[in-house]
């Protein structure tokens, strides 16, 4: 016992001395310096706001959003409550997301988790709209603490004063109640959360859908600047009546800095090359799919096809975007990500690419799956060929942003940013150039010894589709906004720890 | 493959992408995928560094500000000056420790508008240095010496706080190094000795680190371990010069010992599908590496005032220019390489010594003593093993005459670094992104000791 009791007093000694050891640094104290008010911070934006990630808006995602992440950082300057429109454990998986199950021979295997049951309430009757609705699905309504986090994926600049929105777009119906999904726009009910403190980052979508769809614009619009300019000068407007109310504007990045463009098209550059192969073929659908099966299958003439050789796109392989010297992405021609099964088919007589397309066209057309075997009669395709370098068995559309395509998403790019900037300016709100860091983030970067880049999977960046943040990119994205807001407010908000958040994890 | 082909489509959703199952695996002949480059250097252990030269080889010394160069004592001269070995007094066996409590703070950099409020401080387990010596001498050949010391001049042990900001550069560090040194100490004149020792080391070094660019299904990151035993050569040569009863003066060089590392094992806790890639070896490799402990040149002056009061003073001249990079080579590439190098461009420094000693009454002794330690660390080199920085040191100890067999000396030493920033400019321009953290760092330790010397 005695001797116990010596061990007890040798170690309260120790401690002592540990204590006396102890070297002290002053750190800084977050502080707004009275120039900001966060003590109601809204967030206004698309999927990556709502913390939108690996292909699905799911709890453990929707919990380290940059919104969120910038909430704990403004919490501890002033800062109020701020909550997410978290899903409940139940409904935990959310709407479903991809998985990252290891790798077969250097790729990846990316498994489908299933959506929640409990999240999702049932079929939409709203009109299919492929923009804001591709399943169709009306989500259980949000029943939490009153929300803070209007990230609503798929929303554009051109929706934020469509009303009824909520009855087309599932993740903002989930934010109002039945009687407001019909009445309400999503300006107004932002504007009526009298935030003293907002970040907008919208705009996004107003290209990447058409970007990501290839540039087929059944699929994806462009907005019209005019319109973009209207709506969003409308909504800062309007957030900013009160001269208080203060608040910070990301930009839009473009389409280079998404490993969704940039993973396919430099190995099928270099392999095509080493083919000495100089183009590809690529078919370009018209605008309306639907009019034109049924214009084509009911048109008498043995002759008219679907695969109007007018429709032919010659790309050229020496165009297709690769990394350059410096790690910036560099060219025109853009192969999405979704081209990845079907990659491998090139210089082969294969169908499936067009066999899916055709197939998931009628559907989100209407039309009868029966038409399958009548589209493929008249499409005047030849599948024995090989496929993407014979004119008679192109690559589909929406799998490649050809020179034009990608030409008009960076024009579009380039006229939202001008105006985000402009609206900013007016404003004096911070301004958050969301553009050029992912495009530092392409080139290679890196922070407290860990690497980042914007490769798909090892980049630590981006998450399993190629277009949404992961953890760590979120917290990257996160302290964008802060030296933003420090540098335009002068206050001193302190950053997040960007190592604490993983990127793509690895079973 | 399952390949369902109905998934493997674009949806019409701009934002959501439903890339569904196994979209890559139909790739045999074209791999689109992606290489793993994850950035790390993986290695970038600072061994023995300058901080961790470990000036607490004798209770009297350091009680004296570790001077004692000059000064022909008792055994520990065999580790101090061995050419005094033959001019201390009677023949002892000496055994000694003292306790390192040493703590880092960190405070993350500061950007102008990107201010930080992280902070942290390492929780490094207690060092242990230890010091054995052993001197003998037969009445009949007055002018020989010989002595046997086995003690710790180099060591580290440091853990920073768990997945702390700088985990993928160090999570904790333990280096060991024994140093045996067999010795003979020969007068020359009357007033004139040298001796010698040479010296065979052994060592060990078990570093651990995170990979913060690999995360696990577990919510945590991969992670290294590289662990070896480590032996190296060297020798220990001195002047003692007896200007005087009052007066002496010493000079002694301890030679550069390279610790190498031979079939250390290298082992990586690392998901199991990145180990598919190829890029980590399946069960880890060997790996070799050499970690110079430089060599020392030292003078010291002693002067006995009187029957109560002893001076010394101590100039130490550490050759880490030695220190140019640290380079592991592996038996297995690890993430595409089998070696990594890391710059450590340490300089040469200076250490100042000073100490007293007053003799309170014919048994006991009280000491005190003051050092400057310059830092051969450059800024843009501050690694988390070592961020070191210039270092004022401060002494005071006890000696007691038991009786005539045993006597006892106890000291402390207080170290208190100087705070230092490291800079971003200073990193970019060190080259050292993957090897530093920028920030503030400070250091302060406490170093209680004590000893028991025998009289043969």
């Amino acid at each position: 016992m005695k001797n116990y009791i010596h061990k007890i007093q040798l170690l309260g000694a120790l401690s002592v001395i540990a204590f006396a050891c102890e070297p002290k640094i002053d750190t800084p104290a977050p502080a707004t310096n009275g120039a900001i008010d966060v003590s109601n911070y809204i967030s206004i934006g698309n999927s990556i706001t709502a913390g939108y990630a690996d292909n699905g808006l799911y709890l453990s995602g929707q919990k380290v959003g940059y919104a969120v992440l910038l909430a704990e950082q403004f919490k501890l300057a002033g800062g109020g409550e701020f909550n997410a429109p978290l899903f409940d454990a139940n409904q935990a998986d959310g709407t479903g997301f991809l998985r990252l199950d290891g790798f077969v021979n250097g790729s990846p295997i990316l498994t489908s988790v299933p959506g929640s049951p409990a999240a999702i309430q049932g079929k939409s009757a709203a009109a299919y709209d492929p923009n804001l609705n591709p399943d169709s699905i009306v989500l259980q309504p949000y029943t939490g603490p009153q929300n803070h986090n209007f990230g609503v994926p798929g929303i554009r600049v051109k929706d934020i004063y469509t009303v009824g929105y909520g009855m087309k777009n599932p993740y903002f119906g989930r934010m109002l109640t039945d009687a407001e999904k019909t009445i309400f726009d999503y300006g107004t009910k932002v504007v009526d959360q009298k935030p003293t403190f907002f970040t907008s980052w919208l705009g996004n979508n107003d290209v990447l859908g058409y970007s990501t769809a290839g540039g087929y614009v059944d699929l994806g619009h462009v907005t019209a600047a005019s319109e973009f300019e209207a709506n969003y000068t409308l909504l800062i407007n309007k957030l900013t009546t009160k001269p208080e109310v203060k608040g910070a504007m990301g930009n839009i990045p473009d389409v280079t800095s998404l490993p969704f463009f940039t993973t396919i098209g430099p190995t099928l550059k270099t392999s095509l090359q080493a083919l000495k192969i100089p183009a590809f073929y690529e078919f370009k659908f018209d605008s309306n799919f639907a009019a034109t099966v049924i214009t084509i299958l009911t048109d008498p003439d043995p002759n008219v096809v679907i695969l109007n050789p007018a429709k032919l796109v010659v790309n050229s392989v020496a165009n297709i975007a690769a990394p350059s010297v410096t790690g910036a992405i560099e060219g025109k021609v853009f192969l999405t990500l979704t081209f990845s099964p079907y990659a491998a088919q090139m210089g082969t007589p294969r169908g499936s690419a067009w066999r899916d397309i055709i197939r998931k066209l009628l559907k989100t057309s209407g039309l009868p799956a029966s038409y399958e075997s009548l589209v493929w009669a008249k499409s005047g395709l030849d599948t024995l060929q090989p496929f993407g370098l014979s004119p008679k068995n192109p690559i589909p559309d929406v799998f490649v942003l050809n020179a034009n395509e990608s030409g008009r998403a960076k024009a579009a790019v380039a006229s939202y940013n001008k105006i985000i900037s402009k609206i900013a300016d007016s404003k004096g709100l911070a301004y958050v150039d969301a553009n050029t860091f992912l495009s530092n983030v392409t080139k290679g970067s890196y922070y407290d010894a860990i690497s980042t880049n914007a490769s798909f999977i090892s980049g630590g960046v981006f998450s399993l589709d190629g277009v949404h943040l992961t953890p760590r990119g979120n917290a990257l994205a996160a302290n964008e906004f802060i030296k933003s807001i420090n540098a335009n407010y002068g206050t001193k908000i302190t950053v997040v720890n960007p190592g604490k958040y993983p990127g793509v994890k690895f079973p | 493959m399952a390949f369902s082909p109905k998934n493997v489509f674009l949806s019409q959703n701009s934002l959501s992408l439903p890339i569904n199952s196994r979209f890559y695996q139909n790739n045999q002949s074209m791999k689109h995928c992606t290489i793993l480059a994850l950035g790390l250097s993986l290695l970038s252990l600072n061994a023995f560094a300058g901080g961790y030269q470990v000036a607490l080889q004798g209770q009297r010394q350091i009680g004296m500000g570790h001077t004692g160069t000059g000064l022909a004592y008792d055994a520990s001269s065999i580790f101090f000056n061995p050419g005094a070995l033959v001019f201390t007094k009677t023949n002892n066996v000496m055994l000694g420790g003292s306790l390192i409590s040493s703590r880092i703070g960190f405070v993350a950099q500061q950007e102008t508008n990107a201010p930080s409020d992280y902070s942290t401080t390492t929780n490094s387990p207690l060092g242990t240095p230890f010091t054995l010596y052993a001197s003998y001498g037969i009445e009949k050949i007055p002018q020989l010496k010989f002595g046997l010391g086995v003690y710790t001049p180099y060591g580290s042990s440091v853990s920073w706080e768990d997945n702390w900001k700088g985990y993928s550069i160090l999570q904790s560090l333990k280096l060991k190094s024994i140093f045996i040194q067999p010795t003979v100490s020969f007068k020359i004149l009357d007033e004139l000795s040298i001796g010698a020792g040479f010296v065979y080391a052994i060592g060990g070094v078990d570093l651990q680190k995170g990979i913060g660019a690999i995360a696990n299904t577990n919510g945590g990151y991969a992670s290294a371990q590289l662990k070896g035993n480590a032996n190296g050569m060297g020798y220990n040569v001195g002047l003692h010069f007896q200007a005087s009863e009052a007066f002496s003066i010493g000079l002694s060089y301890r030679s550069q010992v390279d610790m190498k590392v031979s079939g250390g094992d290298a082992t990586f806790n690392v998901p199991q599908s990145v180990i598919d890639l190829g890029k980590f070896p399946s069960g880890g490799t060997t790996f070799n590496a050499t970690l110079p402990l430089p060599a020392v040149a030292n003078f010291g002056l002693g002067y006995k005032a009187n029957d109560k009061w002893t001076f010394a003073f101590d100039l130490n001249y550490t050759f880490w220019s030695a220190y140019k990079e640290l380079k592991f080579e592996y038996e297995k590439p690890v993430n595409g390489n089998l070696s990594t190098v890391s710059p450590r461009e340490y300089i040469n420094v200076p250490t100042v010594r000073f100490g007293a000693e007053y003799m309170a009454t014919t048994a006991l002794a009280v000491r005190a003593g003051y050092y400057f330690d310059k830092s051969p660390v450059l800024e843009g080199y501050m690694t988390p093993e070592t961020p070191d920085a210039n270092r004022n040191g401060y002494t005071f100890g006890l000696g007691y005459k038991i009786n005539d067999k045993f006597s006892a000396d106890a000291s402390v030493l207080f170290i208190e670094g100087t705070q230092r920033t490291q800079s971003q400019e200073s990193v970019n321009a060190a080259g050292t992104k993957y090897d530093v953290m920028p920030g503030t760092y400070k250091l302060r330790a406490f170093c209680p000791g004590l000893s028991v010397s025998y009289k043969l």
